[in-house]
């Protein structure tokens, strides 16, 4: 029959869902159960002069608090996550001083929330306010306050990105310019905030944890150490997970509070995050500063990109997080032969909450300036978007092509996934369309971003690395069970996996129950992250269940009294290949193996196999110019936008947007749509919504719904997603990772529209987020440098 | 919603509601669609000690027309008001206005009563009353009174009516013939507070003279306001762009809105109410088929 590979087959936890009968950790409940709740800090910047809890103490039905002196003694700091960045002691509350509004200082934990939100309004902390850093370019300055004294100054990671000979490109330079790029801080806000459990058995001495997260068995890891108890005691389970986002890779401050106290006070624990703490204590993404400079030949060709670039990122946390501006630099030429590169790039410490990792993970960044580049090189030769575009084009038999910076790209064919997104949007006609609508007052204008996706990431030493497992068990029934160690915060993985296992072994899907992020079942694997499950975790099933089918094979050709080579297994039968009608199936190859192994010759016994996946395309062992490539696989995608402004307000509505992705083999259509479709929304929040705005005293302005506009369905646009297969050479189906590309080119593809639309206002647009005020007041500065000027 | 510990009261009568206005006074508060309290309830803003909750009085969620007039009940919710097909008819900028409030949810059990009481300058329904020149019923252990809606928004957040009083119903004069009307939010995302609105509600005689005008704004000051100068130009006109324009920039220089970094500076504001009051007029006018 048909293989399930390629076919959109619903989402198998859907029905689950949809009916509410899914299991998230609030759902989570014990008769004996303690809640833990938080004060945070006030203030951006300050010394914790005094903290009192004793009037949330005597409260009935409060149990315990703690402030950040007392855990310090019952923990390890959280340990380093890679050694690249700086790094200072950090424990679930702060110790001495506060660094940032929202950070935990005390806690405490009642019977019910209740009281719990009662409780902690009667605790008294005295600050002493301290100078408060909130410009990541002031905090570069001399006499800048600093947020660790003995850091020296406020730099968290500093490094330098080359490739080429910058020097010789502008040399050869036919045209230069610089530009400053200015991107905004935003985050995810997934509908399930994080939330957390904990139950102690003091007899056993085991844990038990119970994470909103996206990586059951680093949670496990990093908890061992911060806790300083067995990893081998402790079981952590990731029931479902109401949106991920890379937010929800461990590990937080909270998390080893919430387990401390449940082994302390030898009860269970649980703490749900209100979307107010959402906003300022789970972290922040974006904010970048780009001050470039650019070489062009006349022809459209860029030569080299020189970059200093100042990313603000809040307070020191030890996560992945800070790598984003890492990936920004490396992947700054995308999907274009540009060879020399130079970049210096400054990661800040300012009184924000600190940077994580989220969808996007700095790509989106890259796009932003690289698209920008695009742009401007066609605007100042007077050549067209698209043509300067394909000018620069790595050309389709380049690959593998290894970039200047020292990345190697697996495959892929960008002029013919742009020219597909073109031919979508009937580009060459636009321009009469767009006259036409000039005629009544319309203006339309047709923005264009091409996005390369790199995913499935591997730093060197840390938990984030191309590798994962999956364990395939056949029962005696001939029922399939894979035990993976990637996860999904929501996204599918599960269904894609049970598609590939059931075409590999040859049963059927009904037959394959897939299992995810639970530590006690599940071989040791690192979750999801940069779009890795369907890459890594799905390869190492696809090798698990060939070698379970090897075995079933063996098996069956004894049965059957015919070759092994000569066998095959279809939807749970097994037969001899032509002659389907005399077959047996897989329950009766199981049930032998199981119930009569001694009559099977040279058996290898068992139906259990695991195999763990290293992806090849990554090396960490620099080259002679020093640098890494961290990620093995690269979807990529143009996006087009046809949008229409309102100059007057400087509002403006998408008309369409186009996409046509290339995550290589593509293993369930529908579910790639849904993460194009998905991510795109996310894109359009972060380009036109969504803003985490500081006022100089490091307060957070937008910490509800209120103010942090989320897009919902009203402003999703109409949207046409096409897909064009590249397949990737490393991976055993040729599948690359679709997670992100949806959510990266969308701010770049909507200023190109803008500028198209505003061409006759000469508006020029290099920063985010694109508000209506924003863009009105780029249409008036646009009038006075030459643009029309009867708004 | 984790609020503070409060005494809840369910009254079956609007006599016993004022009973329990009058013990507890400044210490109750009325809940009917809940729309707005719950939310500063759960974010601890406000944290009354008694909530006394309309929902169980019967008979106070009617739509009635009466000798020219719209009665509405103080239970009715957005969302009636939506699908009446006797306010469609009869005023269908009250129509357009409930269409836009809030998200689905808000619609189904926010109430026009709450709303109007809450006296949040961004709300959409003072502007749209305010134009209609609509009056409000207040209920009270004295006697009841009836209060002008341009007497009615004294500040942010506060109302002409006492903390013992209880308003019981809307009353919305019905246009005339040849009418038109508008309400216009400007918008950052569906379901936000409007960073500008503008209600517009005109009539013409036969001649297509303008000889009713009303223009509430929102958020344009700290309580929905009137656009009295925007109306006097309008008056005994037939009305032409030039017109519009003029009484467009008449609303833009009453209005103070206050400056956000999410829904726009000051000037910015006051140039939206500007540019949608024009075209709120320009809509209405050719709504009344009066627009040259």
């Amino acid at each position: 029959m048909a293989p399930y590979l390629g076919q959109s087959i619903n989402k198998l936890d859907d029905p689950v869902l949809v009916r509410g009968e899914g299991t998230f950790v609030d759902d989570i409940k014990f008769p004996n159960m303690l809640y833990v709740g938080f004060v945070r800090s006030p203030y951006a910047h300050a010394e914790i002069i005094n903290v009192d809890y004793r009037e949330a103490l005597a409260r009935t039905g409060v149990l315990a608090a703690f402030n950040g002196q007392e855990v310090k003694k019952m923990l390890k700091p959280y340990p380093v996550f890679h050694g690249l960045v700086r790094y200072t002691e950090c424990y679930p509350l702060a110790v001495e001083r506060v660094n940032f509004v929202g950070e935990p200082v005390v806690a405490v934990l009642a019977d019910d929330p209740y009281t719990l939100a009662d409780a902690l309004d009667d605790v008294q902390i005295d600050y002493k306010p301290l100078p408060v850093v909130s410009d990541p370019e002031k905090a570069l300055q001399e006499d800048s306050p600093l947020l660790y004294p003995d850091w020296g100054n406020n730099i968290m990671f500093k490094f330098r990105v080359k490739g080429g000979d910058i020097d010789l490109a502008f040399e050869k330079a036919d045209l230069k310019f610089k530009d400053t790029i200015e991107i905004h801080r935003y985050t995810g806000a997934p509908m399930e905030p994080r939330a957390y459990a904990a139950n102690y058995e003091h007899g056993a001495k085991t844990l038990t944890y119970w994470a909103s997260t996206q990586q059951a068995h680093v949670t496990r890891s990093m908890l061992a150490d911060a806790l300083d108890f067995p990893e081998k005691n402790i079981r952590v389970i990731q029931p479902n997970v109401g949106g991920g986002f890379g937010l929800k890779t461990p590990i937080y401050p909270e998390e080893a509070l919430i387990c401390l106290t449940s082994m302390k006070l030898r009860r269970p624990v649980k703490w749900t995050e209100t979307r107010r703490e959402h906003m300022v204590a789970t972290g922040h993404a974006r904010e970048q500063k780009h001050y470039i400079e650019v070489a062009a030949r006349k022809d459209g060709v860029v030569l080299g990109i020189r970059d200093k670039m100042i990313v603000d990122l809040g307070v020191f946390y030890p996560s992945h997080g800070q790598m984003q501006m890492f990936v920004t630099a490396k992947y700054i030429v995308g999907p274009y032969a540009i060879r020399n590169v130079d970049i210096d790039a400054y990661g800040v410490a300012t009184n924000k909450t600190y940077y994580y990792a989220y969808r996007g993970f700095g790509k989106e960044a890259a796009n932003f300036v690289y698209e920008g580049i695009m742009d401007r090189v066609a605007r100042e030769l007077g050549l067209d978007r698209a043509e300067v575009r394909f000018r620069n084009f790595i050309p389709p038999d380049a690959f593998p092509y290894k970039t200047g910076t020292g990345c190697t790209y697996d495959s892929g064919n960008y002029p013919a996934v742009l020219k597909k997104a073109l031919d979508a949007a009937d580009y060459p006609n636009f321009a009469k369309m767009k006259s036409e609508a000039r005629k009544q007052g319309r203006y339309l204008g047709l923005g264009i971003s091409y996005v390369l996706e790199p995913s499935a990431s591997a730093i060197p030493n840390s938990y984030t690395q191309g590798y994962d497992a999956t364990t395939i068990r056949v029962d005696p029934a001939g029922n399939v069970t894979v035990l993976t160690g990637v996860s999904s915060a929501g996204s599918g993985n599960e269904t894609g996996i049970a598609q590939a296992v059931a075409d590999e072994i040859g049963v059927n899907i009904d037959d394959v129950t897939v299992t995810q992020g639970d530590t006690a079942i599940c071989p040791y694997g690192l979750g999801n992250y940069s779009s890795r499950s369907s890459v890594i975790g799905l390869s190492s099933a696809v090798f698990a269940a060939r070698k379970i089918r090897a075995k079933i094979v063996k098996a069956a050709a004894h049965m059957l009294e015919a070759r092994a080579e000569d066998l095959e297994i279809d939807r749970g039968r097994v037969f001899v290949r032509g002659s389907p009608a005399k077959s047996i199936t897989i329950r009766d190859v199981a049930r032998k193996i199981y119930r009569d192994p001694y009559t099977i010759p040279n058996l290898d016994m068992g139906l259990d196999e695991t195999y763990y996946f290293l992806e090849p395309n990554i090396q960490h062992s620099p080259d002679e110019e020093g640098n890494i490539n961290t990620y093995p696989n690269y979807p990529n995608g143009a996006n087009i936008a046809l949008i229409e402004v309102d100059p007057k307000s400087g509002d403006f509505k998408i008309l369409k947007y186009i996409v046509v992705h290339d995550c290589g083999t593509v293993i369930n259509p529908s579910l790639v749509e849904g993460q194009i479709m998905g991510g795109v929304i996310q894109g359009l929040g972060g380009a036109v919504y969504e803003e985490l705005l500081y006022d100089e005293n490091g307060q957070l302005l937008t910490s509800s719904f209120m103010d942090y506009l989320i897009p919902s369905i009203v402003e999703t646009p109409p949207m046409t997603i096409l897909h064009h297969v590249t397949k990737c050479p490393f991976t055993p189906l040729g599948q690359k990772g679709c997670g992100e590309g949806g959510a990266e080119g969308v701010s770049s593809a909507l200023i190109s529209a803008l500028e198209d639309g505003l061409h006759d206002y000469n508006v020029r647009i290099r920063k985010s987020p694109l508000k209506p005020e924003f863009i009105w007041g780029k249409i008036s500065e646009g009038s006075h440098n030459g643009g029309r000027t009867d708004t | 919603v984790i609020p503070r510990s409060f005494e809840y009261f369910d009254p079956s009568s609007v006599e016993e509601t004022l009973e329990l206005l009058h013990k507890h006074g400044s210490d109750a508060k009325v809940l009917a669609g809940g729309q707005s309290l719950i939310p500063i309830m759960k974010l601890r803003l406000a944290s009354p000690s008694y909530i006394v909750d309309l929902n169980r009085i019967p008979g106070l969620d009617y739509i009635l027309e009466d000798r020219g007039k719209m009665l509405i009940g103080a239970l009715v919710r957005h969302r009636q008001i939506v699908n009446s097909e006797l306010i469609k008819k009869k005023i269908p900028i009250m129509t357009e206005t409930a269409e836009l409030i809030g998200d689905s949810q808000v619609r189904n059990l926010g109430t026009l009563v709450g709303s109007l009481v809450h006296c949040d300058p961004g709300g959409d329904w003072g502007s749209t009353m305010i134009a209609l020149r609509a009056t409000i019923k207040v209920a009270g252990q004295n006697g009841a009174r009836v209060i002008k809606i341009d007497d009615f928004f004294e500040g942010t957040f506060q109302s002409a009516i006492g903390s013992d009083e209880l308003v019981t119903e809307v009353e919305v004069p019905i246009p005339k013939e040849r009418e038109g009307g508008a309400y216009m939010k400007f918008e950052r995302k569906a379901g936000d507070f409007a960073s500008v609105g503008v209600a517009c509600q005109l009539s013409f005689d036969r001649s297509g003279i303008c000889t009713y005008a009303g223009i509430g704004l929102t958020a344009a000051a700290p309580t929905n306001i009137r656009a009295k100068k925007a109306e006097d130009a309008l008056l005994g006109k037939k009305i032409s762009g030039d017109d519009s324009s003029r009484a467009a920039k008449e609303a833009s220089e009453i209005a103070t809105p206050v400056s956000d970094p999410i829904r726009g500076s000051a000037e910015y504001k006051k140039a939206m109410v500007e540019l949608f009051t024009r075209r709120a007029i320009d809509i209405a006018a050719t709504r009344g088929q009066w627009r040259e």
